[in-house]
């Protein structure tokens, strides 16, 4: 449309405006996005992703509630199951209790392990034999390495708090996922953690990895099924599933976070219509003249809102930025948050639907009023 | 000579819309921010009252919470024997053995659950913990499978209101009382005897903590000092308000949330309130021209214009942390805790100082967008800003 031009013309006159108004929706819009994806991170893992291959079996009172180990070899025997390994939380303190010294530390069988997580974590080969065949040996991914400043060799000691024992750990191995989130546990033996505590065969929860997705059902089913009326029952998930009800014990967080989103939304609406009607009110006696001259109103509405989108287009394309370049790039999470904060192209997508949204209506608003107003009414106005 | 402040006061009544809609995405940045804050400021008030200070938390030596202690039943009849407690009428000194444990519960109209506290307590637990008061039915006869459960975990829980039964472990327990304990973490428990709980649940033989209410302020030093002096306990003794200062530490993300929030919101707005303000400069240059001919100073015109954006500003932050208070305070929510993974509620706390900080900050945000163009405007040159239309 020949009208493309003006629309931008239109949108650059008053360049200080454009700029602050820009400026103020981009941040808004970054706001918007970092939300959007805080609420994916909780919503779990990509549900196509390999994770779905995965179920974990936990004490159905609570996480708290340990497992007999004498389940591994069962839950081994289920059909459909491939593997199964221990992954109990060991918890305890690295250092002090700081935040920057807050990782999750977890003990496995490191021969399943691999087995589990195939294909999403890579390790060198000799590092991970090193590993398998040191009893006080552990690894951790490179994100959490690099963060701890830990190098291959190095011991690592953990004041236990569930357990009354101290761990005395040598760092083995240095393992990348393909998503930087899986790199930030610290992992060791389960036969070490047992023989400090005095092999009472307790296991936090058992993890395994299945033949196919469609069986996660059947499954869990089958180990519910098997642990019931014993004095240590079972609530098996998918991995997916399990993150979901973990994150809903923190509460109300979704309805907090929709809350603040439709504050923020609010906000971005109020900020881009506070420049549209600034801008409309300015031009009344142009508006008149295109009238005059034989603009329609339809024409005249069309090139308000399009300068209204097209400053909501501009901003949106700057949050993303920003959004890429903190989260993704950078890496950024809030202390605390261990769930990845990356933007994906649904996240943006969602984005560029409420930018689009936006602008549209606090367009309409101004563009409607100057597309009825009477020519000569409009002529008459000093502005 | 200042400028009477009415005029930027009808200044800003004049572009109503404008000054609207600044007010009202300066409202809503403060809201999100006093209702996080207000939300911080809920959960550490439900700890931070949680701690008696005559109250000493006795513990294995090394666990961090209730959760993953022990004390054996040898070592909680040395500490019942401790000088410094408090005695009651019988000459009991105020010492509960108490066992925690966390089950699983599906809250009402929900097929999900969340963890709750189950406290097996002793007859001494309420002159321990005098903040527990029934205030429905009755406290659970000693020996009997009954509990009684707080006002909130009675709404929010299946199974826990008065006259409900809970199945713990194949057994029945009937809740026989609600009781309220004054907002401190004692009301997301549920309470029973020690006895039946530890029988149910397989515990026999240990207390998780034991409590020791010393007799005055003095003797709780005492107390801890017995505890560390005697070799046969291996066991640590904090005070009660230590235990939940250290749980405090949970709110520190909400403020971290909170503030990382409303500083990016805070630019954003600053921003729109100078969009505001240089609409106003401007469409008053001619005003401003003349104000400066007839001898009013440039720093007049600047505190001027200043004063309407800080006036723009505490607008905001007034209407905002309104809409927190009514919408939010008092309101009752949940977490988790995660030193004991179950549910503590709390309610949103708007505090007078979160009130003055969040006007304040709002003022801030109204103050520096104006900057620019109060500088823009003091700086005017009279005859140019006379000449132009």
């Amino acid at each position: 449309m020949k009208l493309w031009r003006f629309v931008l013309k239109n949108a650059l006159r008053n360049k200080r405006r454009t700029i602050l108004t820009v400026i103020s929706l981009a941040i808004s819009l970054f706001i918007v996005n970092t939300l959007i994806s805080v609420v994916r991170g909780f919503d779990g893992t990509d549900p196509t992703g390999p994770a779905r291959f995965r179920l974990i079996t936990r004490h159905k009172v609570s996480l708290t509630n340990p497992l007999p180990e004498s389940y591994w070899e069962k839950i081994k025997q289920v059909p459909h199951v491939e593997s199964v390994t221990p992954w109990s939380w060991f918890g305890g303190v690295y250092k002090d209790s700081s935040w920057e010294n807050q990782f999750a530390r977890f003990s496995v069988d490191p021969e399943t392990y691999f087995r589990i997580v195939q294909g999403e974590v890579t390790i060198p080969e000799d590092q991970k034999k090193a590993w398998i065949e040191d009893r006080r040996g552990a690894i951790t991914g490179k994100s959490l390495a690099a963060k701890q400043h830990w190098k291959i060799g190095d011991t690592i000691s953990i004041k236990g708090d569930i357990y009354p024992v101290t761990l005395d750990l040598v760092l083995r191995g240095i393992f990348t996922a393909n998503k930087s989130d899986d790199e930030q546990n610290l992992l060791f033996h389960h036969m070490y953690v047992e023989e400090l505590t005095g092999r009472k065969g307790v296991v936090g929860t058992y993890w395994m990895r299945i033949d196919s997705p469609e069986n996660s059902t059947t499954v869990a089913s089958t180990i519910d099924r098997m642990t019931e009326n014993s004095d240590a029952e079972t609530l098996t998930e998918t991995e997916n599933q399990f993150l979901a009800d973990f994150i809903s014990m923190m509460g109300n967080i979704k309805g907090l976070i929709g809350a603040i989103g439709l504050c923020v939304g609010v906000v971005i609406l109020m900020l881009a219509a506070n420049t549209m009607a600034m801008a409309v009110r300015e031009r009344t006696t142009e508006v008149a003249v295109m009238k005059a001259i034989g603009f329609s109103p339809g024409k005249i509405l069309g090139i308000v809102v399009g300068e209204s989108v097209a400053i909501g287009l501009i901003s949106l394309v700057i949050a993303c930025g920003m959004g890429f370049l903190i989260y993704n790039v950078m890496d950024f999470r809030l202390p605390g948050l261990w769930t990845p904060m990356f933007l994906t192209p649904a996240t943006l997508l969602m984005a560029a639907a409420i930018a689009i949204g936006i602008s549209l209506i606090s367009g309409f608003i101004p563009g409607w009023s100057a597309a009825r107003m009477g020519v000569v009414e409009g002529l008459r106005k000093v502005a | 000579m200042a400028i009477p402040f009415k005029v930027n006061l009808r200044g800003l009544l004049v572009r109503k819309v404008s000054t609207l809609s600044t007010v009202v995405c300066l409202a809503l940045v403060v809201a999100v921010f006093s209702t996080m804050m207000a939300l911080a400021a809920g959960l550490a008030h439900t700890f931070k009252i949680s701690g008696d200070p005559l109250n000493v938390m006795v513990m294995r030596d090394g666990s961090t919470s209730e959760i993953n202690s022990g004390v054996t039943m040898d070592q909680y009849q040395i500490l019942t024997a401790l000088p410094g407690a408090a005695k009651d009428a019988q000459g009991k000194s105020n010492v509960t053995g108490e066992i925690v444990l966390v089950i699983n519960q599906n809250k009402r109209g929900h097929d999900k659950g969340a963890n709750i506290i189950l406290r097996g307590v002793t007859q001494q637990a309420f002159a321990v913990h005098p903040e527990i008061k029934i205030v429905e039915g009755r406290a659970f006869t000693p020996g009997q499978s009954e509990l009684i459960a707080s006002r909130s975990i009675s709404r929010k829980f299946q199974g826990c209101g008065l006259g409900e039964t809970l199945t713990l472990r194949k057994r029945q327990f009937k809740v026989v009382g609600i009781f309220e304990a004054g907002g401190t973490s004692k009301d997301s428990e549920i309470l029973g005897d020690v006895d039946e709980l530890s029988d149910a649940f397989d515990r026999k033989g240990y207390f998780s903590t034991v409590f020791i209410r010393a007799a005055d302020p003095s003797a709780v030093a005492l107390i801890q000092s017995g505890i560390k002096g005697d070799q046969r306990l291996s066991l640590k003794a904090i005070r009660e308000t230590e235990y939940f200062a250290e749980q405090t530490q949970q709110a520190g993300f909400i403020i971290a949330a909170g503030l990382f929030l409303a500083v990016i919101l805070a630019v954003g707005a600053g921003f729109g309130a100078a969009n505001t303000m240089y609409a106003a400069v401007s469409a008053r240059s001619k005003e401003i021209g003349t104000l400066r001919a007839i001898g009013f100073s440039r720093i007049a015109i600047l505190i001027a214009y200043m004063g309407e954006a800080l006036v723009l500003g505490a607008l905001g932050g007034i209407v905002g942390i309104l809409i927190t208070y009514f919408a939010m305070n008092g309101v009752n929510t949940g977490t988790i805790n995660w030193q004991s993974f179950s549910e503590v509620s709390f309610a949103f706390r708007v505090t007078p100082i979160l009130a003055v900080i969040a006007i304040a900050f709002a003022s801030v945000i109204g103050a520096l967008g104006g900057l620019l163009p109060a500088t823009l405007a003091a700086r005017a040159r009279i005859t140019q800003a006379l000449r132009q239309i």
